[in-house]
């Protein structure tokens, strides 16, 4: 018989161990630390006890900050749609009267009683140009932008050839500075709930390990980058609808002032130079745009579209696509840029000194060789050509100022909306989830080249207006 | 090139949500790799065929050649230039005691006015006397020409 049955008695009569004091204390234990579970095959496994009640209140806390953070959206996305995005505000003084002006040139008599004079050739050539396409992009502008322009395309550019016309530099500086502060102003809501979603994302990084396991914490941060997409998405979306719009604007421009420019060229005695920039403007007004709108812009909108896959997840890499449309995107409009400008400003200069040479040695031929009669002839062939190359500069400085007013906008859109991006890239990498502020400071670098489509194409068709209208020069 | 676009961001995103639900383990991973297999193919696939198009020159399509320049408004302005030059030459002329009526035919050459032919009829000798019409018909038979240089020139007394 066993020793220590015979001494202690059988196991129903022995007193119970008594547990040691650190494991006997109720409120610090209930349940052992390690238990037995089996495993296949037949042995048992020591494995760590779950704590009670753990899975469910670990659920309880996810769902928790989960719901938080799409409140927090759907607060900041109902603010800013409240706000209403995008309100213009600012006030520009309208251009200084130019009636003063008028009504002085009216009372010193600049009409010449005797005969033809160079405002009556101009007027009559202004009476007889067809400003019919000027006028139908006049009307495409919106309200605000026709009280700083005027109404009428014909009364505009008479008053330009009287000279009666000032830009207001003042009012036009405060019109721009009140477009960029409304922008700024309309964007602030919509990033200020970014950066609370984000900082809230990384805050709740942070703590994943003794919250959530990694799967939860996934759904958590995909919940806080889905919040950030749709904030930022909603306003890109309008971004990128007004560059389109502002690129199709400027070639409706560009076909309607090109076509005067070219004939008003012509009938001031520069027809070398029209014959020069005639495929040019043809090029930039159908080529260059259609560069632009087809391909800078998709591709940028695909770069966007990628930065937020990317950084979606880790398993998409996408950094180098975004690199090669990047590198294409440079070299079409740097390439496009640098040749166009180049060429037309060469072939321009030489054209308009053709074209002014010629004039003048007629001129000089007539001048000289016919002495009763020469003179005289000279100067009556300078009245057509000189109100031609009146009229000529009044609508291509139409042409630049219509060019300001439909850009101007959508640049300062990009400009507010670019700082934005940058200003809450920086605000929120010391907290933030580290995924969404590189999609915010990623968005960032691609928002430029939808600005630098527009500022090209804009570029390109003020040197060809100033060419054109610098190309009369040579001839007086 | 929408297309693309369109086809580019479809399967970006998709594959971007799928992979977020995978499970971890060798099935997600596999199907990972198919996911990103077929990201790239969405990509790369229209980019040949839109190298091919550029090479062969039909990326841009035909361009319109639209008439860029008002050739309506150009006579306008080329018939003022005229009428301008018959009157100042007349002008002239009856300083002289001559008066004359003159006619400028012209052409747009190229865009530029280019004078083709001048007719002057004189009505009126004034002080000059018959036997001195044929000589003051040469005279301004030759500056008339010189004026206008390689356009035919016809004076004759009315």
């Amino acid at each position: 018989m066993n020793l220590f049955r015979r001494i202690h008695g059988p196991l129903s009569a022995r007193p119970t161990p008594r547990a040691p004091l650190w494991l006997r204390a109720p409120r610090f234990r209930q349940t052992p630390l390690y238990r037995r579970t089996p495993s296949p095959g037949g042995a048992t496994r020591l494995c760590r006890a779950p704590r009670p009640g753990a899975p469910r209140f670990r659920r309880f806390c996810a769902a928790l900050c989960a719901l938080l953070v799409l409140f927090a959206a759907l607060l900041a996305a109902s603010f800013a749609a409240a706000e209403g995005a995008f309100t213009r505000q600012g006030g520009a003084s309208s251009p200084a009267p130019a009636s003063a002006v008028r009504a002085a040139q009216e009372e010193a008599g600049s009409e010449d009683e005797d005969g033809p004079t160079l405002q009556g050739s101009a007027e009559q050539i202004l009476g007889a140009l067809d400003t019919a396409a000027l006028q139908a992009c006049l009307d495409a502008l919106s309200e605000r932008q026709r009280e700083l322009f005027g109404d009428d395309a014909k009364d505009k550019l008479a008053s330009l050839v009287d000279g009666g016309y000032a830009v207001d530099y003042t009012g036009a500086l405060s019109a721009l500075a009140g477009l960029l502060f409304g922008d700024l102003a309309a964007l602030l809501p919509v990033f200020c709930a970014v950066c609370s979603v984000a900082i809230l994302c990384g805050i709740l990084d942070r703590f994943k390990s003794s919250l959530a396991g990694s799967g939860t914490a996934r759904l958590i941060f995909f919940v806080g980058y889905a919040a950030v997409l749709v904030l930022i998405l909603s306003t890109l979306t309008g971004i990128v609808a007004d560059c389109v719009s502002a690129a199709g604007s400027l070639q409706a421009q560009m076909q309607a002032v090109f076509p005067l420019l070219l004939t008003l060229t012509a009938t001031s005695g520069g027809s070398v130079s029209a014959a020069v920039y005639r495929p040019a403007v043809l090029f930039l007004s159908d080529g260059i745009v259609r560069i632009v709108t087809a391909v800078v812009f998709p591709l940028a909108s695909l770069m966007c579209v990628m930065n937020m896959a990317g950084h979606m997840s880790g398993e998409i890499r996408l950094k180098n696509f975004c690199n090669l449309f990047a590198g294409i995107i440079k070299w079409l409009l740097g390439l496009s840029l640098a040749a166009f400008t180049v060429f037309l400003t060469v072939q321009g200069i030489t054209s308009a000194t053709y074209d002014g040479l010629s004039f003048k040695a007629m001129k000089f031929a007539v001048g000289n060789t016919v002495p009763i009669v020469g003179g005289f002839v000279g100067g009556g062939l300078d009245l057509v050509a000189a109100g031609s190359v009146l009229i000529k500069n009044s609508v291509g400085l139409c042409g630049v100022l219509l060019m300001a007013l439909v850009l101007a906008a959508p640049l300062a859109q990009l400009a507010a909306y670019n700082l934005f991006l940058r200003l809450s890239a920086a605000v929120t990498e010391p907290m933030g989830e580290g995924n969404i502020t590189g999609f915010l400071s990623s968005l960032a670098g691609t928002v430029n080249y939808f600005t630098a489509g527009l500022v090209c194409t804009g570029f390109m068709y003020f040197i060809t207006v100033l060419l054109l209208i610098c190309s009369s020069g040579a001839l007086f | 090139m929408e297309g693309y676009i369109l086809a580019a961001c479809g399967a970006v995103i998709l594959s971007s949500l799928i992979l977020l639900v995978l499970p971890e383990g060798k099935t997600g991973r596999f199907i990972g790799g198919i996911l990103r297999l077929f990201c790239l193919l969405v990509m790369l696939t229209p980019l040949l065929a839109l190298l091919r198009e550029g090479g062969e020159g039909e990326i841009f399509g035909s361009a319109a050649q639209e008439e860029l320049v008002d050739d309506e408004f150009i006579s306008y302005a080329f018939s003022l230039r005229a009428e301008e030059q018959e009157r100042a030459l007349e002008e002239e002329l009856a300083r002289d005691g001559l008066r004359v009526q003159v006619q400028i035919g012209w052409k747009s050459v190229e865009y530029a006015y280019t004078v083709t032919d001048v007719h002057v009829l004189v009505q009126d000798f004034g002080i000059y006397g018959p036997d001195e019409h044929i000589f003051v018909i040469e005279r301004l038979q030759s500056r008339v020409s010189a004026l206008f240089d390689g356009a035919e020139v016809v004076v004759h007394g009315g």
